[in-house]
């Protein structure tokens, strides 16, 4: 059965209110929206949602923010997405440099990626974070080393 | 002699026209049978808004990565601005070329074909496939930055040639369903 157009509006309002607005930066929002989706199935869950909503309006509300977060942070330019990267580093609470060199090394950002989508965006977009990632460790060595 | 020199000069350009656009052409094919797309994904078939074209070749992120002034991050980013140039420039190359197979099957079944509106569409086609060769050889030969303005061409007249698709097969479809219902 399909679910109405309205009630995955009114889910994708409510998860923007309750939840995404909490979260600093979109790359966070990001990485949250992602985790809410099951690797085997590809599915989105969400406790509190799916408490005040159907289900599949539920889960399609997540899936839709994913997707227009995503498309967000791909047309963000360098310099947009460095301070992207920057809040997300300053708002996580673990070591900056630390984290910088287990996202270059390992490329867990790649897993956050929806399914389906276009091949050049998701390309433009794991390049992009790549490309930051390199441009922050370079200042970072370039500030310890004058 | 004036005359023969002119001459000679303007059959010397056209014959230059004429090699960049057979090469055009032959990037274009083999630029489609490169795409690494699955055949069955759906959303391949689009074509991507033009500012995401603007985004891939943008020359401020450049200028962005180049200011940090080392020589390693510009190679990072030449090298993985051109994979990403090169696959948007195949996905492209593909979807114009489903669009116009798709109308030719949609053209084939018409009952009132318009000759003035197919030629204009395939004269856009042609122009297409050349700017994609171009394209091609462009990011190949000066990098992803250079091109730009040539990818936003090539990405507007894209969409326009799968709109003008979209209506002229939304039109043959209804008359189809008007003929089959009299």
């Amino acid at each position: 059965m399909d679910t109405p157009a309205q009630d995955v509006k009114d889910a994708y309002n409510d998860l923007l209110r309750r939840s995404l607005s909490k979260i600093p930066g979109d790359l966070g929002r990001l990485v949250y929206l992602a985790s809410t989706r099951d690797y085997n199935t590809g599915t989105y869950h969400h406790d509190g949602l799916a408490a005040r909503f159907q289900p599949g309006a539920a889960s399609k509300a997540l899936e839709t923010a994913h997707r227009d977060i995503f498309h967000k942070l791909a047309s963000y330019s360098l310099k947009e997405l460095v301070e992207q990267v920057k809040i997300y580093l300053n708002s996580s609470g673990q070591g900056r440099e630390e984290i910088l060199r287990v996202w270059q090394k390992l490329e867990p950002y790649r897993v956050a990626v929806p399914v389906g989508l276009n091949p050049a965006v998701s390309q433009l977009f794991t390049s992009n974070v790549r490309l930051v990632l390199a441009i922050l460790r370079h200042r970072e060595h370039v500030q310890a080393h004058p | 002699m004036i005359g023969f020199w002119t001459l000679l000069v303007g059959a010397v350009l056209l014959l230059l026209l004429l090699l960049v656009a057979v090469k055009g052409l032959l990037t274009a094919r083999e630029l489609e049978h490169a795409a690494e797309i699955p055949p069955d994904d759906e959303e391949v078939r689009e074509i991507l808004p033009e500012e995401f074209a603007t985004r891939i070749f943008s020359r401020s992120d450049w200028e962005f990565v180049s200011n940090n002034k080392s020589i390693e991050l510009n190679r990072l980013f030449l090298r993985e601005r051109e994979a990403v140039a090169l696959l948007w420039l195949r996905q492209t190359a593909r979807v114009i070329r489903q669009v116009m197979r798709e109308h030719a099957e949609a053209a084939r079944k018409s009952q009132d074909l318009q000759v003035t509106t197919e030629l204009k569409l395939f004269i856009q086609y042609g122009q297409l496939l050349l700017a994609c060769g171009l394209l091609f050889l462009a990011i190949r030969v000066a990098g992803p930055v250079s091109p730009g303005a040539l990818a936003i061409y090539t990405a507007r007249l894209s969409r326009q040639l799968s709109e003008a698709h979209q209506v002229l097969k939304a039109a043959t479809d209804a008359t189809q369903v008007r003929a089959a219902s009299v």
